[in-house]
């Protein structure tokens, strides 16, 4: 269930004109938001401005605290970011063996398969930030496999 | 690969010590730690990745699939009880011990997620995107539900057993409420579960007691049962009136449907799973490979499963392992030999005994229910 305080949906609001990914703020600030569950319920759904204002009312009636006033704003931030356009779930998809190949498998290709990863051309503190979005929306990491991971990222898989 | 044991985790786990009262051992409640794919990591939703499943006919405690509606509830055995009122004549109030005098069975269910699947819902559908993993086999052991009604002598007004677990809502979001009717709560293998695989039950799994619904979709097998209701309706609230329910008939993608024309979702449909090779692998010309997955049907039995190679032109019949039981799955083998270079599609088809197969073309429903189209897996093909 959300609870949207009204400085944080400000922030939402001031992030959301970026796309998905690039605002840590933005990231940090839902995360925050999230009091009955993590993130990730919220970063795994793939729902159009209907979708998501039917999802809204429905954590409103079970006592989410949103301002009416703020309701379009979230709805907006969240169909723009959480919608049908990104790549789904790619989970027993086979992949290159590599150390760090499981991790990639089960921590990322849950949310989406390897098509963003592979369009991205980054160095190490380029993935470390990428994967540190990534945990803020609630990608199950190990602290131990980290480097395993972006070792893989790294490689190009 | 993904430890789920985080450190908080691991904390909250050490926190679930447990004396069995009476019982005569200690013991600490196995938490699930292995290798699965958290879609939530609060609540607790874990599936199993298709190439674990794919180890063994029964899946491990720590391997097995794990779902909840709301935090896990910690539980302390010595002041546990399960209650049972409502229209009954004897209303019972059971410790463990009191369970346990029952006479025990044992019996090996697959339980299967009712949105397993839903990711792959078109269009999108919320909820637990689920892939193909959310479903499992383990042994339970326990008594019969029957049993215990019977010693609380049921009512000619008991139609249905309303069913709560230790697991308590947060703010105003509702309580995990369920009920089954009277018919399914007295056949003879409905079971309340206290041994998962020969141990007690991982809190993750609903230590210490599990409803154990054979062959219906696992929302029905209650976790951490504290207190059964006999009443002559079904339960009120959300998560029986609203969620787990499907439409009464074929809807166009992306309909909304009228809540009267939404029925519950009882028992399983037929299903099949590739579990190996995965989707996109690579093989060479010149050797056999073995497909090969797993097939269930809930309260029917599977009667074959059908594999193609060629998109589905051409079908043949696979090889079911001896390993069966009533309520569980089946896994099935083809023995396959590319003929060509090539990217090919395999597609597994499973029948049952009830004349049912699996269709060709998923169909669509608001929650993203019963997705069980047949399974595809693309294997790419080089000299």
């Amino acid at each position: 269930m959300l609870k949207i305080s009204a400085a944080v949906l400000a922030l939402l609001v001031l992030t959301s004109h970026q796309a998905y990914g690039q605002t840590q703020a933005a990231s940090s600030a839902l995360a925050c938001t999230a009091s009955c569950h993590g993130p990730s319920l919220i970063a795994q759904q793939r729902l159009d401005a209907a979708g998501w204002t039917r999802e809204l009312n429905k954590m409103i009636g079970w006592g989410a605290t949103v301002a009416d006033s703020d309701k379009d704003a979230l709805v907006a931030f969240l169909a723009r970011t959480f919608n049908n356009n990104r790549p789904r779930p790619a989970s027993s998809k086979a992949l290159p063996e590599g150390k760090g190949m499981d991790v990639f498998q089960v921590s990322c290709l849950n949310c989406h398969d390897e098509k963003p990863a592979a369009a991205l051309k980054l160095d190490r503190a380029g993935w470390m930030r990428v994967l540190d979005r990534m945990m803020s929306w609630g990608a199950h990491v190990p602290a131990d496999r980290k480097e395993d991971l972006i070792d893989y990222l790294l490689k190009g898989f | 690969m993904l430890q789920i044991a985080s450190a908080k985790m691991s904390d909250s786990i050490n926190r679930r010590q447990f004396v069995i009262a009476g019982g005569g051992f200690l013991f600490q409640a196995a938490a699930t730690k292995t290798d699965l794919i958290v879609r939530s990591d609060s609540p607790t939703d874990f599936e199993t990745p298709v190439q674990l499943l794919d180890k063994s006919w029964i899946t491990p405690n720590d391997v097995h699939y794990v779902r909840a509606h709301l935090p896990t509830p910690t539980i302390r055995l010595d002041e546990w009880n399960l209650t049972i009122e409502g229209e009954v004549n004897q209303p019972l109030k059971l410790t463990m011990n009191d369970i346990r005098s029952f006479r025990e069975v044992s019996q090996t269910v697959t339980l299967e997620c009712s949105g397993n699947g839903r990711a792959f819902a078109d269009p999108p559908v919320p909820g637990i995107q689920w892939e193909k993993g959310a479903v499992g086999t383990a042994r339970w052991t326990g008594v019969l539900l029957r049993d215990v009604l019977a010693k609380a002598q049921l009512k000619t007004a008991a139609k249905h057993v309303v069913l709560n677990g230790a697991d308590t809502p947060l703010r105003t979001t509702p309580d995990f409420i369920r009920s089954i009717p009277i018919e399914k709560a007295t056949h003879p293998d409905t079971m309340l579960a206290y041994r998962m695989n020969g141990e007690n039950i991982p809190i993750n799994h609903g230590f210490p007691i599990r409803l154990i619904v054979p062959g219906w979709e696992a929302a029905a097998s209650t976790k951490w049962l504290t207190n059964i209701r006999v009443s002559e309706a079904e339960a009120p609230g959300f998560f029986m009136q609203t969620a787990y329910r499907i439409p009464n008939r074929p809807v166009a993608p992306g309909a909304s449907v009228d809540p009267k024309d939404m029925v519950p979702y009882t028992a399983l449909d037929v299903k099949s799973i590739f579990t190996s090779p995965l989707e996109g692998a690579t093989v060479r010309t010149g050797a056999s490979i073995e497909l090969r997955g797993f097939a269930w049907a809930g309260v029917a039995d599977i009667t074959r499963v059908d594999v193609s190679t060629d998109f589905g032109r051409t079908w043949t019949a696979a090889t079911l392992d001896s390993d069966r039981a009533k309520y569980t799955w089946r896994r099935f083998r083809y023995s396959w030999k590319p003929p060509r270079h090539g990217s090919f599609v395999a597609v597994s088809r499973a029948t049952d005994s009830q004349g049912r197969t699996q269709p060709v073309v998923a169909s669509w429903n608001p929650a993203g229910y019963i997705y069980n189209v047949v399974d595809k897996v693309r294997i790419n093909v080089e000299d």
